[in-house]
């Protein structure tokens, strides 16, 4: 097989994968963690911290692969969407290990890697089959049906109309007096609480596949809004429990009507949003086939796009040269 | 010594590559407001002048990189792209501060004893000046570099036989004349970084490992962490707020 060495550098995590075909031979990441400070990731200190992060964690991906960098035979590398200061260091490293000897080089889309991620599942979507895609991460919410690997295969049937999970997630977190990221937080707060306390909406009158979280994340601000301080306090782990339940009824309503509306039965899933364990408990009760990646997989990672690069046409030195980056909205899935 | 250097610290992309006898010159200066094009001309302009020397990147035996400070994305492509190479190539890495190039090409025009005030405009009102008596011994040396509000080069004040080079030298001409430096005229090569000075501080600089050479950005990123920017909301004070959402 072919052994492909995979880089991203979209957002705030620096990663470097190897692949021996589609088989994960080692995923680093290095999480940057500094941005919890700030509320949100940093542009300037993310593509800072790039810089100083992508040679030891190339170093690492190679080592704990255990093979040299003279094995290597093609480099996939993120072009975008995402931070394009931190883009291009990725980009520009790619182009550099690559060009030395001549290898193909791969410009993989971020969103094709996410899309994919379901294909580093214990057990991948069926090759034969058509099956629905669900990635929800803090940039992006999206689903899709994929009828091949291939972008030109994938037509995204439902996006969101206005934040991103992740996003609402984070939000909701802030809320409740939670510090960024939110997920994980809110997700261990709402372990102790009750899903059913609060009714928050679901926007199930948002027609078809189409995601909205504005409304849910307004209904939880009037009910902090008119608790006392105390009684927020004593509800918090509901208030907590019963938001992430409406984050996930939201997104697993449009997975069923896609279910019913395509009649296809497997579901694949991606993005940070996807790691969370009440979603992957939601989707379980759907009682179709089921595609879910381990959480390193689902966060930003670059095994993903080590995977999509194997539907996706390589580039020839030395024409890759010149590839630029693109940024946040741009590129082929939208 | 076969050698490849990059230098994206402004708008510009100029790269040297040498053989040892010669060197192969490629530079891309935009039209003034134009789009730098460091990430998509950068390494094309390395692999035209390789071939120039009939080189190919496995001869290299040094790569060099401008540090800045100058554009932070700028840097960061260049040095990328560099620090990429040396590192595949298992060669040293040289970095060089836009001053101690504007420096170099100053005292080979003028004399090894020429006194060189080399001034980068650091845009937001702000020069990076750097005073050198003598050449630095480390190009890669940022240290003595101190950043000066427009406005305030009088301050710098004597400087009777000093020669003031560099884009931030020509925006502050006056003042620079003022204080007794000596400023070439706006046309001349001495105040853009050259090709010339890039190859040569990369031979004589001191060769690093590839993951060790860092940016000279000169200045903190905007960010304000969370905690100060509400204890400053609570002073009564303004604050921006610059950070965004993942992706
Ligand atoms: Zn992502």
């Amino acid at each position: 097989m072919t052994l492909t060495l995979a880089i991203e550098t979209s957002c705030d995590d620096t990663c470097a994968a190897v692949l021996d075909g589609e088989r994960v031979l080692s995923n680093a990441i290095a999480s940057q963690g500094i941005h919890d400070a700030y509320g949100g990731v940093v542009p300037e200190l993310a593509a800072r911290q790039h810089v100083e992060a992508i040679g030891p964690v190339l170093a690492d991906a190679l080592r704990t692969a255990q093979v040299q960098a003279d094995d290597i035979e093609q480099v996939a590398v993120t072009r975008g969407p995402g931070l394009v200061g931190s883009l291009l260091c990725g980009l520009q490293t790619a182009k550099a290990f690559a060009a030395p000897r001549g290898l193909p080089l791969i410009a993989v889309d971020h969103m094709h890697g996410h899309l994919l991620s379901g294909r580093l599942a214990a057990e991948p979507p069926p090759e034969d089959r058509s099956h629905l895609v669900l990635v929800a991460s803090g940039g992006h919410t999206l689903l899709a049906r994929a009828d091949g690997t291939r972008l030109g295969e994938i037509e995204i049937v439902g996006r969101t109309l206005d934040d991103a999970a992740g996003e609402a997630i984070d939000k909701g977190a802030r809320l409740l007096g939670l510090s960024y990221p939110g997920g994980p937080a809110l997700e261990r707060l709402a372990a102790t609480g009750d899903p059913a306390a609060y009714r928050f909406p679901r926007s199930e009158k948002v027609p078809g596949l189409d995601f909205s979280f504005s409304g849910l994340k307004t209904a939880l601000l009037y009910v902090v809004r008119d608790l006392s301080a105390d009684e927020l306090e004593a509800r918090r782990a509901d208030l907590a429990a019963s938001y992430q339940a409406a984050v996930v009824a939201t997104l697993v309503l449009r997975v069923r009507r896609a279910l019913a509306s395509t009649g296809l039965d497997h579901v694949a899933i991606g993005g940070g949003v996807a790691a969370s364990g009440a979603l992957r408990a939601a989707l379980a009760e759907l009682g179709c086939g089921l595609s879910i990646p381990d959480r390193e997989y689902c966060t930003d990672n670059a095994a993903m796009i080590g995977a999509a690069a194997h539907a996706t046409d390589a580039v020839a030195y030395p024409t890759y040269l010149s590839l630029d980056a693109y940024g946040t909205g741009q590129g082929p899935v939208r | 010594m076969r050698l490849l250097a990059i230098d994206t610290s402004t708008a510009s992309t100029i790269v040297v590559a040498g053989d040892g006898e010669r060197l192969a010159e490629r530079r891309h200066d935009p039209e003034p407001g134009g789009r730098p094009e460091h990430t998509s001309l950068g390494l094309v302009l390395a692999a035209e002048a390789l071939a120039e020397l009939s080189l190919s990147w496995s001869d290299l035996e040094r790569v060099g990189v401008g540090v800045g400070p100058g554009s932070f994305t700028g840097l960061r492509s260049g040095l990328s792209a560099a620090a990429g190479l040396a590192r595949r190539l298992e060669v040293p890495l040289v970095g060089v501060t836009s001053p101690a190039l504007l420096d170099h090409a100053a005292r080979a025009e003028r004399g090894a004893g020429q006194s060189v005030i080399a001034v980068v405009d650091g845009r937001r009102k702000e020069l990076f000046v750097a005073r050198l008596q003598a050449a630095p011994a480390d190009p890669a040396d940022a240290s003595a570099i101190e950043v000066v509000a427009r406005g305030g080069v009088g301050g710098l004040a004597p400087l009777g036989g000093w020669l003031a080079v560099g884009d931030g030298a020509l925006l502050e001409r006056e003042a620079f004349e003022a204080a007794g430096a000596q400023v070439p005229p706006a046309g001349d090569a001495l105040h853009r970084l050259q090709a010339s000075s890039l190859a040569a501080l990369t031979r004589g600089g001191v060769p690093k490992l590839a993951d060790t050479v860092r940016p000279a950005y000169g200045r903190r990123p905007d960010a304000i962490p969370t905690a100060e920017r509400e204890a400053a909301t609570r002073a009564g004070a303004t604050s921006a707020a610059s950070a965004g959402s993942g992706t």
